[in-house]
């Protein structure tokens, strides 16, 4: 009864839209750039080690400090809070490992760390409302995905992932691009992008898809940042 | 080449132990409603009427047995310093060799890497001389980026070996490679973990190629390189064979030609790093150069002097 419950309220896709798109332009070696629904733009710079907001002609402002040691060929995505004052940014202690989801706030100026682990990996941040997701792949032999709310692990999964800014559906429902049963070789495989009810762990894969961010507007979701914008209406 | 197919038909072979016919055992076991023994072992009698021979054995073939049977050219980890895939791949192919006949010279790549014995190199150096330091005196790079796959080749050649680049390479071009018993060191478009993928090369990236194998119509590769993330990747064939002719463009030089490079992680920028002198990779605009003709379906062989390489050109 209970994951039944859980399974009502996942949406349903009622539609899928896809359009191929042109590779965005890279920000630059080592950087990298998040907005959210209404347009804000946070750019993270790890070979200056800095977190800031971007004005609307693109310029840097409240810039704060945030160290960095990973290889500038991956140096995370950055989300961003829906009103534009907080940023999600990975910070590793090595090239690709001790990896640290730091919660960036620019109304404080501050930088905290909210989950960190040691080995190689990588994290990426999404907010759910008011509270702050971390989705951690550990690498290595047996690699996993772990999605963490809070200290609760609310899923995870053995595999390799791709790294991609989730976001929020409903308070309990997070809309995030996985593989849901990577193959047992190479550990790997096709993604989609799948509804989770963080309450109960239940995933919902909606429709195949890849990208480094999801975003959710009312009656549809979009993934965009890989070879095709995908739009599911649900 | 291994034929793990036919390995992996036996992942759930089931092995008789061998036991004495005159045996008599009884062991009470959950939904049994009788045991009894019959011509050797143990069995048991369930409730639906199934004979059950509790001395079965299941044997599974591990993801990790399926690399070390398939791998005809492995070669040790070497964990990477900056960026510098290329010049630890070839450190791991010297390595090797050396490993079959500590005749075979073998480098470390810089000074740095005498402090991580074990994880930037595990062989004893021939040599005091470093990789990256000849590589830079050559002025094929600035930091350790090998954008020119025939530039590898001749640091190899520097240090002792015969070393060749397939040009305009094919996957059957690597197959033949690794049937001769050769590591290949490739270039491909890198993931955040250590897999193909196509990002239009600017996540540029070496990794020597151990092996490969077929399953369920599938062609596999097994592959390490300087990230050291794990052990050893497993690669679709069909997915790396996109993702190294997706080398086509990188930011990392900024404009070729211009004489320096953009700031770079980990360095004291307060003066500008220059392009290395023999960086001749063509402007494709917008601060970008093209890579593909240098380092795109490329393969470097390195093999030790007496023994012949498959292909390519010196």
């Amino acid at each position: 009864m209970i994951s039944r419950l859980a399974t009502s309220r996942l949406p349903v896709a009622k539609g899928v839209t896809r359009e191929q798109v042109a590779r965005a332009p890279s920000p630059g070696r080592g950087k990298s750039v998040g907005d959210n629904a209404k347009g804000d733009r946070v750019v993270q710079d790890v070979v200056d080690g800095v977190v800031a907001r971007l004005d609307a002609s693109g310029q840097p402002r409240d810039t704060v400090k945030v160290a960095c040691a990973q290889d500038p060929l991956t140096p995370g995505l950055v989300a961003v809070s829906e009103d534009g004052s907080r940023a999600l940014v990975m910070s590793c202690k090595e090239m690709h490992g001790e990896p640290s989801l730091v919660l960036v706030d620019f109304t404080k100026g501050s930088a905290t760390t909210v989950r960190s682990f040691v080995g190689p990996g990588w994290v990426v941040g999404g907010f759910l409302g008011d509270k702050v997701l971390c989705l951690s792949q550990r690498l290595g032999d047996e690699p996993q995905l772990s999605v963490w709310l809070g200290d609760k692990c609310v899923w995870s999964v053995a595999g390799m992932q791709q790294p991609c800014v989730p976001a929020r559906v409903s308070p309990e429902v997070l809309a995030l691009v996985v593989c849901p049963k990577p193959d047992e070789l190479t550990q790997t495989g096709p993604s989609s992008l799948c509804a989770l009810d963080v309450t109960s762990g239940a995933l919902a894969p909606l429709a195949p898809a890849a990208g480094t961010r999801v975003l959710a507007r009312p009656g549809e979701l979009v993934v965009e940042g890989g070879s095709e914008r995908v739009v599911v209406k649900i | 080449m291994p034929l793990i197919d036919e390995l992996r038909r036996n992942v759930f072979a089931r092995i008789r132990a061998q036991t004495s016919s005159s045996t008599v055992a009884t062991v009470t076991i959950q939904g049994s409603s009788n045991v009894t023994s019959a011509t050797g072992g143990t069995f048991a009698i369930a409730q639906d009427g199934m004979e059950r021979n509790l001395e079965v054995v299941e044997t599974r073939l591990t993801r990790a047995q399926v690399i070390e049977k398939a791998k005809t050219a492995g070669v040790p980890q070497r964990v990477q310093v900056g960026p510098t895939c290329g010049l630890y791949a070839l450190g791991m192919v010297m390595d090797s060799w050396n490993e079959k006949d500590p005749k075979n010279p073998t480098a470390i790549v810089q000074d740095l890497d005498l402090r991580g014995k074990g994880k930037q190199y595990t062989r004893e150096p021939t040599t005091s001389e470093r990789i990256l330091d000849y590589a830079q005196g050559e002025g094929f790079t600035a930091l350790g980026e090998m954008f020119t796959a025939t530039q590898l080749a001749a640091t190899a050649r520097h240090f002792g070996y015969d070393a060749t680049t397939h040009l305009k390479a094919t996957l059957d071009d690597l197959y033949k490679v690794l049937d001769a018993g050769h590591p290949a060191i490739v270039g491909f478009d890198v993931d955040y973990n250590g897999n193909p993928t196509n990002s239009g090369g600017e996540r540029a990236h070496y990794a020597v190629i151990e092996g490969y194998f077929d399953d369920k119509g599938e062609r596999y590769l097994i592959a390490r390189h300087g990230w050291g993330v794990q052990k050893d990747h497993i690669w679709k064939a069909s997915d790396f064979d996109a993702s190294w002719k997706a080398l086509q463009t990188t930011t990392f030089y900024g404009t070729p030609g211009d004489g320096v490079i953009p700031r770079q992680f980990g360095l004291d920028m307060t003066h500008e790093l220059p392009e290395p002198s023999k960086m001749s990779l063509p402007d494709a605009g917008n601060g970008r150069a093209h890579i593909f003709e240098s380092l795109g379906t490329k393969i470097v062989e390195v093999v030790p002097k007496g023994e012949q390489p498959v292909g390519g050109v010196r």
